[in-house]
């Protein structure tokens, strides 16, 4: 007995956005960590979707986070011979996270969330009405 | 005693008072008419079990997902709202059910004899 049809979908959609939600937090909170856990600056990671396989229908997909991949790219370097992380040079690897792009990462996600939420809630009002029928 | 018992007892005993009313006028028809109230009040009522059984399951699976989140084990607050929702809408149709049930049964109480 499932009355919120596709709501298994939504359900791990919700939980796909939140990770990838986590994930630009995590970005912009190490924007300026020159020391990552390995020894190098950070790297800014991305969030990759998958599909599952979810319900008893075959032709239904869910939607999971696939993998928590780190960006390759170069960050920039600074001139500070007095940063404790400069190399003999004087020069600083800073990590390779830009701002605008992890602002448009969260807008895009949360947004996603949104669109999620509504269609959670309209299958639910779609069922509400259905049991009014009989009225 | 428990209402829905009740009111299940009640839908099977006013089934079989509707097919005497067809086959044929006076008592005796009333009689041959039981068993088949029987069979359909055991069926009945295992149905009506089966629904209240389940919208139980979804309730307690509901306030499992609250659980979760109030005691800090997961932080999928949305997977605890969808689990209660479910719930409330699974209890609603309990509801409507039930207000058919009782309607019907009026509907016979008001009857002209």
């Amino acid at each position: 007995m499932n009355f919120l049809t596709g709501i298994n979908a939504t359900s791990g959609a919700l939980s796909a956005e939140q990770t990838r939600m986590d994930i630009v937090a995590q970005n912009i909170a190490n924007a300026y960590t020159t020391k990552d856990i390995d020894g190098g600056p950070y790297k800014r990671r991305m969030v990759t979707f998958e599909s599952t396989l979810s319900g008893v229908n075959k032709a239904e997909r869910g939607v999971r986070v696939g993998k928590i991949s780190a960006d390759q790219k170069p960050g920039e370097v600074l001139y500070q011979p007095g940063h404790p992380h400069a190399g003999p040079d004087g020069l600083v690897q800073m990590p390779n996270v830009q701002m605008p792009v992890e602002m448009v990462d969260l807008m895009s996600a949360s947004r996603a969330y949104e669109a999620n939420l509504s269609v959670a809630r309209n299958s639910r009002s779609l069922a509400l009405k259905a049991l009014t029928i009989g009225k | 005693m428990n209402p829905l018992q009740k009111l299940d007892e009640m839908a099977g005993s006013l089934a079989p008072g509707m097919s005497a009313g067809i086959k044929g006028p006076g008592l005796g028809a009333a009689s041959p008419s039981m068993g088949v109230g029987g069979a359909m009040r055991a069926e009945f009522s295992s149905f009506l079990n089966k629904a209240v059984t389940e919208v139980e399951g979804k309730m307690r699976a509901a306030e499992v997902e609250k659980q979760k989140v109030l005691t800090g084990e997961t932080n999928n607050l949305h997977q605890a709202t969808i689990a209660a929702s479910e719930a409330g809408l699974a209890f609603s149709l309990m509801v409507e059910v039930r207000n058919k049930l009782v309607e019907s049964y009026q509907e016979m109480i008001r009857m002209q004899v």
